[in-house]
């Protein structure tokens, strides 16, 4: 149960570092980009924790695929970049094909 | 091409002012997923960062790749940048762990490229739909 705990943690400090990314506003903002550096950190760290548990294919085909739609979904809230069926239907077609990939079928 | 309608020169301008950090962002996109495949693939090669050359340029691939998207987040939608960047950045590890280290490549391999780079295509494609959609009353607005 606590690896997977653990790699949702994980996306949540990778999104974080994605947000910090966004509010950096081009290395203008210097906080931020603190924070874009814990975030990396952190996630990457976790990912190691993780990864003695489970295997790397699926750990990681997970872990980007759950980045992908929760910044996408993060960046719809906080800076009202909106969603629309090719939108969304992109966003399902690159996780498929991410999780196709790193799962090696 | 340029002839199909009649532009105010507002309207002009603001095109004018988004295409080029638009084309320019992409650009940097480009470099910065590059950059990402280099660090990524030479963190294999590192052994667990027992390689010093590969280490460092693992850590400097990843450093100038974040930079990039920091630069790239000012002119792109966090959601669209991100979903090509991890997209087409696993799709061409793939392809590079291919052709160096033999990786298998089945139909599954190659059936997942082509959702990546469809779903690349479709999630630009929506992206733009949506922003010109709200173009004509972000318009006067922003003047």
């Amino acid at each position: 149960m606590l690896p997977y705990v653990m790699l949702c943690i994980s996306v949540c400090f990778e999104v974080f570092a994605d947000v910090m990314m966004k509010l950096s506003d081009g290395f203008k903002q210097k906080l931020p980009v603190i924070g874009v550096v814990i975030g990396y950190a952190v996630s990457f760290w976790l990912m190691s924790q993780v990864l003695m548990h489970l295997p790397l294919g699926p750990v990681y085909a997970a872990w980007t695929g759950l980045s992908i739609v929760v910044t996408a979904v993060v960046g719809a809230i906080l800076w009202n970049e909106g969603f629309n069926l090719k939108k969304t239907l992109g966003l399902i077609a690159i996780i498929v094909g991410v999780v196709m990939l790193k799962l090696r079928v | 091409m340029f002839e199909k309608k009649k532009e105010t020169g507002v309207q002009r301008d603001l095109r004018q002012s988004k295409a080029v950090p638009k084309s320019f962002a992409f650009m940097l996109l480009g470099i910065a997923i590059v950059c990402e495949v280099i660090a990524t693939t030479s963190l294999k090669a590192s052994n667990g960062f027992t390689v010093m050359p590969f280490s460092l340029i693992t850590v400097l691939g990843y450093a100038v790749s974040i930079s990039m998207l920091v630069m790239i987040l000012k002119h792109l939608p966090l959601g669209l940048t991100y979903g090509i960047w991890g997209g087409i950045g696993s799709a061409a590890t793939m392809v590079v762990g291919v052709a160096i280290w033999g990786d298998s490549f089945t139909p599954w391999t190659l059936c997942g490229l082509v959702f990546i780079v469809g779903g690349t295509y479709l999630l630009n494609k929506g992206t733009d739909e949506i922003e010109e959609k709200r173009k004509p009353e972000v318009t006067p607005s922003e003047l």
